[in-house]
């Protein structure tokens, strides 16, 4: 059950700001073909892995002979048949700041799942007849599973390859680290009062995307290589597999249809490089998707980490100096390494105004799943810790957690230097809040989850079921800094309705459905006006695609300008049907109205425009910022634990975003409710587990616990809605912010019903009944 | 997506029929009732039978009847009772008002199992012979040739249909022992053994019926009693009247999930509300369900505290849990004691 907030107060917009019902709704629910899988092409042949049964091993010799024997069998490919280009499959823009330490296919494997050979074949069962005749000749390397000795001397080295660039200290597994700082937090903590230090851990997760990463490869009729794929990058991976396949750009058009969810899985060059090259290999089409067990495995997950915080704090509650220390596993490549560990230093120390910071971080290599980008970005990881740290650091000071956080916590007209520290890979830019719904926030979240009423206060009391409320406030950005950037392209059709074309990639978010709702208010149309296409390399602007939160803010902000564009150009042949001057139309009702009510329809201006005055009416335009407004978040849970099972069920979630404009108020709420699912599978449940030998335990629906819908809490979703100045209308972002308060506010609940803190995720029912048992 | 092998399939049209081909088979075929727990089986090429044997198309195969309950151990109550036949599907089980509140563990059981999608696939006699579980059998062929398989999975090419052990390995979970630990997770068959229930097997050559308790062996291999060309037919509990029973399931989600630990638990009181007659069966901590003998102490108690303490002290005593499902197997076993004192406290506190 949601609770959903009030309507936005009402304003005179007619598209932007009202609960519409997504663009590409009604093809979703009647099953149309939409997906990357919902072609049929003949001759199609389907493309199978040979994956790594070791962690880390060398082919001393790969034998194919058998594979290639057998009828059927159109493609066999080893590191021997395909170019050595190193690269990095993250979707960054270019030049990426991930190191270059991957290859199509090597000679050395460095997790189980890694890629050792791939082949082509008519059906799927003579494909995986030919892996089998596939003979390695392995040399056995030791693993290297535990973060936390990943840099120990003698310690096998996973990329001992020459060739590979970028990486701080190959010889010990050091893929990249960061340090930097503001102020001087030792001086900081002779200054503080009170001084903690606390460990937290947190685990692999998995993006459990509906769709699995799938892609068709084909060559067309002039012989280039179409690439369609469930990708959230479509322009990165045609740069990616271009370098990587030595083609020209000119020869690749990649084409994004309808996405099953990605979550930050998909930005990612995951399966297209290998697709396409089984397809130059065999002049056929061939179709490569994982199926979910190797999504699990042989896809991304989320980094791992080990944070050690150490704050000081004054009598009075300011917080005087904050030190992180981040370990961090990004698997057997580094792609993301930095930048969302990165994240989580500058994304999540700045939302307390401290002097005195500091942020040490080393990402390592292990030979496990590979980790990447994953909704959130580094900052559920760093959340955790720091709201646990600060309800503690409250506590221990006889504060309310609110007072305290509020007291700390930026405010509008701050200047965040640290994000000018911490840029993607490079100095970034500093950050100045311009908008800041955060008190309200926590006013209205509190007033929601009962806080006064509800909270237990840390203490034990007798009773099988303890209840406890708790809560985090988090932030995220709007796209990247001075990086993101996007274009868009809409033209006039004589019915009066635009052709919106744009790079941007709707994942599932929504955002095709915000993107035209942005068109159409500033064009004065109605939605069904709005024709939007997204996304294909040859007819669409580029765009750097979905991720950091930039769609609705970048994309948007495209759309907005080239809106007004098509808008001015529409009133300037609407000026000649009407006789008024152009500055003093005004759009709206898809009519084009003069200052004494005299109007005439857009679709009597466009074929007036088309078959009068022979002009398309059409315009594109490129948008990007050089700031990252943040959205702000507060979180509250409330939970029951069981003290007979350790169990803690969550019971109300509360979550209370400042989301700037909410283009669309029920999409908006839908991203917030999605964000506390995977949060509080973060928080309770999720965890893929490796055994001794690297391998998956739980690579399956099974074993892999999601919340389901069964397991979902009371949900109350409340937008705070703030006038962001660099936004489209006012908007900032909401795809991730949810999902970081999820575990710290149930951790805090749970210290509220019970007074035991739990710093390691998931947090397991046999952990906290050892916990409740050694209190005994 | 896994695929299944290739193998024949034969819809059988009588019992008579289907032992007919499940005896012509012999070791290649295998039966097929909602196929939720064979299917996947299938296509992690664990079991591959090349003779699928499908039994859903057997009428006589389902639906609840009255009567037929005497038979095993029911002491002096044979009249009445009630008979489920093996295919009638967990959902249909979970809403037969015959089972109910009478026999209200057996609908608790069969109501908890998995989803509500598998529960309209799945059957009574296929939950009842569910194959065994563990972390290094249910997983993908690719992922156990890595492993170098295990015994109850030895290889692809074993034609091992039903689980005899060929070209064995050793089992992962005790590399030392000399058998195999997988877990018996099938939720009704507890809740069944505390309700008394018999089942009857058919062959060709005729029909036996035993105690379901009887059904079950402590192996993870060979975890059934049933003969190679046996089919269960039927399922048949003994007349309820006095007894309270419920089921108390463990597990990570309220969906979806094998249970983590069953406890089942049947009370008869005897006039005057002292306990006449008490079982408790446990589920998911051994290789088949496992009684707690301790539960007879009950008898004559008023079912206080103090009486049910010392039983669920012997249940936690009684239970192995292995490292091969999920959570720490400590607190596995700790979770027995408190299922076992939950289950038999509620049975006190509900009022019949
Ligand atoms: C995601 C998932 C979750 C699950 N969760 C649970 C759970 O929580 N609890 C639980 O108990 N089970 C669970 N199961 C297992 C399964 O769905 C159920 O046990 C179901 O009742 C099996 O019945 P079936 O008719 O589908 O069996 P089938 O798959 O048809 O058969 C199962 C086995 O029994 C044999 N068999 C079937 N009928 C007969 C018969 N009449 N005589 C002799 N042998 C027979 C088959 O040969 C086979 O070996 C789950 C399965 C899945 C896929």
């Amino acid at each position: 059950m949601s609770g959903a907030s009030p309507p936005s107060p009402p304003s005179r917009r007619a598209v932007v700001g009202r609960r519409v019902r997504k663009v590409d709704g009604f093809k979703l629910v009647t099953g149309r073909t939409a997906f990357t899988d919902d072609i049929a092409l003949p001759g199609l042949l389907v493309g199978r892995i040979l994956a790594s049964p070791h962690a880390h091993a060398r082919i001393r010799d790969i034998d194919t002979r058998r594979a290639k024997a057998l009828p059927g069998v159109h493609a066999v490919l080893t590191w021997k048949d395909v170019p050595r280009v190193p690269h990095t499959t993250a979707g960054q823009a270019w030049p990426e700041p991930s190191p270059y330490d991957t290859y199509l296919l090597d000679s050395k494997v460095r997790f189980v799942g890694d890629r050792v050979a791939a082949v082509a074949a008519e059906t799927r069962a003579v494909a995986e007849e030919a892996l089998r005749l596939i003979e390695v000749d392995w040399e056995v390397l030791p693993p290297v599973l535990d973060m936390e000795h990943a840099m120990d001397p003698g310690t096998a080295v996973i990329h001992d390859e020459p060739d590979a660039t970028g990486i701080r200290d190959a010889a010990r597994n050091l893929a990249g680290d960061i340090h930097t700082h503001i102020g001087d937090v030792e001086a900081g903590f002779r200054e503080s009062d009170l001084i903690l230090e606390r460990e937290y851990r947190t685990p692999r997760q998995q993006h459990a995307m509906l769709e699995p990463h799938i892609v068709i490869c084909w060559l067309d009729a002039d012989n280039r290589l179409v690439i369609r794929t469930s990708t959230q990058i479509p322009f990165h991976v045609r740069r990616q597999v271009a370098m990587i396949l030595r083609i020209p750009v000119s020869r690749i058009r990649v084409i994004k249809p309808r996405i099953g969810g990605g979550f930050g899985g998909k930005q990612e060059m995951v399966l297209e490089d290998l697709c396409a090259a089984l397809t130059l290999a065999s002049g056929r089409p061939v179709k490569l998707e994982y199926s979910r067990h190797e999504e699990f495995f042989m896809a991304r997950t989320r980094h791992p980490q080990i944070l050690r915080l150490r704050m000081g704090v004054k009598r009075d509650g300011t917080i005087v100096a904050h030190h992180m220390r981040v370990l961090a596993a990004t698997g057997a490549y580094g792609s993301h390494c930095t930048t969302v560990q990165g994240n989580t230093g500058s994304k999540v120390l700045p939302l307390y105004r401290a002097p005195h910071l500091r942020f040490d971080c080393d990402v390592v290599y292990l030979t496990t799943p590979q980790a990447g980008a994953f909704r959130g970005y580094g900052c559920p990881q760093g959340y955790f810790a720091q709201e646990s740290l600060v309800d503690e650091i409250a506590h221990e000071l006889g504060m309310d957690p609110i007072a305290f956080r509020l007291k700390n916590a930026i405010r509008q007209g701050d200047v965040d230097e640290l994000s000018a520290q911490l840029g993607e890979g490079k100095k970034g830019l500093p950050r100045t809040i311009r908008s800041c719904g955060l008190p309200e926030c926590l006013e209205k979240g509190a007033a929601a989850i009962g806080w006064k009423e509800q909270r237990n206060g840390g203490v034990r009391r007798p009773g099988r079921l303890l209840r406890g409320v708790g809560v985090a406030t988090t932030m995220q950005g709007s796209g990247i800094a001075g990086v993101d950037f996007a274009g868009a392209f809409l033209k006039a059709n004589e019915d009066g309705s635009f052709n919106l074309q744009v790079g941007a990639t709707d994942l599932g978010t929504g955002s095709d459905t915000v993107l035209a709702q942005i068109a159409a208010e500033t064009l004065g149309v109605s939605l069904d006006k709005i024709l939007i296409y997204s996304s294909d390399t040859d007819f669409t602007p580029f765009d750097v695609g979905a991720y950091a939160s930039s769609t609705t803010i970048i994309s948007g902000g495209a759309v907005k300008k080239a809106a007004e564009k098509v808008r001015d150009d529409m009133c300037c042949f609407a000026a000649q049907l009407l006789d008024a001057p152009p500055e003093d139309l005004v759009c709206r009702d898809n009519r084009v109205f003069a200052p004494g009510g005299k109007s005439v329809s857009m679709a009597e201006v466009a074929v007036h425009a088309l078959y009068k005055e022979k002009t398309q009416v059409m315009e594109g335009a490129s948008h990007f910022n050089t700031d990252s407004p943040p959205p702000f978040c507060a979180t509250f849970a409330e939970v029951e634990v069981d003290t007979e099972t350790g169990r803690v069920r969550p019971v109300h979630l509360v979550t209370a975003v400042d989301l700037g404009v909410a283009i669309n108020p029920m999409q908006a709420e839908g991203q917030a409710e999605g964000a506390v699912a995977q949060g509080l599978g973060y928080a309770l449940a999720e965890e893929l587990v490796l055994d001794g030998r690297g391998r998956p335990a739980n690579a399956n629906f099974c074993d892999y616990k999601i919340f389901t819908a069964k397991d979902m809490p009371k949900l109350t979703t409340i937008l705070v809605e703030t006038e962001e100045p660099l936004g489209p209308f006012g908007a900032k972002s909401i795809a991730e912010v949810g999902i970081n308060g999820v575990a710290p506010a149930v951790a805090n609940a749970a210290f509220d019903a019970t007074g035991l803190r739990f710093r390691r995720l998931p947090i397991r029912p046999d952990a906290v009944l050892a916990a409740l048992g050694g209190r005994r | 997506m896994m695929r299944a092998p290739d193998f024949r399939y034969y819809a059988a049209r009588s019992v008579r029929d289907a032992a007919a081909a499940l005896e012509d088979g012999g070791n290649a075929a295998m039966l097929l009732a909602g196929g939720t727990d064979l299917v996947p089986n299938m296509k992690r090429r664990t079991q591959t039978p090349a003779l699928v044997i499908g039994l859903r198309g057997i009428g006589e195969l389902r639906g609840v009847r009255a009567g037929g309950g005497g038979g095993g151990g029911g002491g002096g109550r044979r009249a009445g009772g009630l008979t489920l036949g093996a295919c009638t599907t967990l959902a249909e089980v979970a809403a037969a008002p015959a089972v109910g509140r009478r026999y209200r563990a057996l609908a608790l059981a069969a109501g908890q199992v998995a989803t509500p999608q598998l529960r309209n696939m799945g059957t009574l006699g296929g939950n009842l012979c569910l194959d065994t579980r563990c972390t290094y059998y249910d997983q993908s062929e690719e992922w156990r040739r890595a492993i170098n398989w295990c015994m109850k999975a030895p290889g692809s090419n074993g034609g091992h249909a039903c689980g005899t052990p060929d070209g064995a390995s050793l089992c992962w979970v005790a590399t030392s022992s000399p058998r195999c630990w997988a877990v018996s997770s099938t939720d009704t068959a507890p809740a069944l053994i505390a309700l008394g229930a018999t089942v009857t097997l058919a062959r060709v050559a005729g029909r036996r019926r035993l105690p379901l308790e009887k059904l079950y062996r402590d192996d993870g291999m060979a975890y059934l009693t049933r003969e190679p060309g046996e089919i269960l037919t039927a399922v048949h509990l003994p007349a309820a009247a006095g007894w309270r029973s419920t089921y108390w399931k463990l597990r990570r989600r309220g969906s979806f999930d094998f249970p983590v630990l069953g406890v089942a638990a049947a009370v008869r009181f005897a006039t005057g509300g002292a306990v006449a007659d008490a079982r408790v069966v446990l589920g998911a901590v051994a290789s088949r369900p496992l009684v707690v003998p301790e539960a007879a102490t009950l008898a004559g108690s008023r079912l206080t505290d103090e009486a049910i303490e010392p039983v669920a002290e012997a249940a936690a005593a009684l239970a192995t849990p292995l490292d091969n499902t999920d959570f720490a197997l400590a607190w596995r076993k700790k979770m027995v004691r408190h299922y076992v004192a939950g289950a038999l406290r509620e049975l006190r506190d509900t009022p019949s």
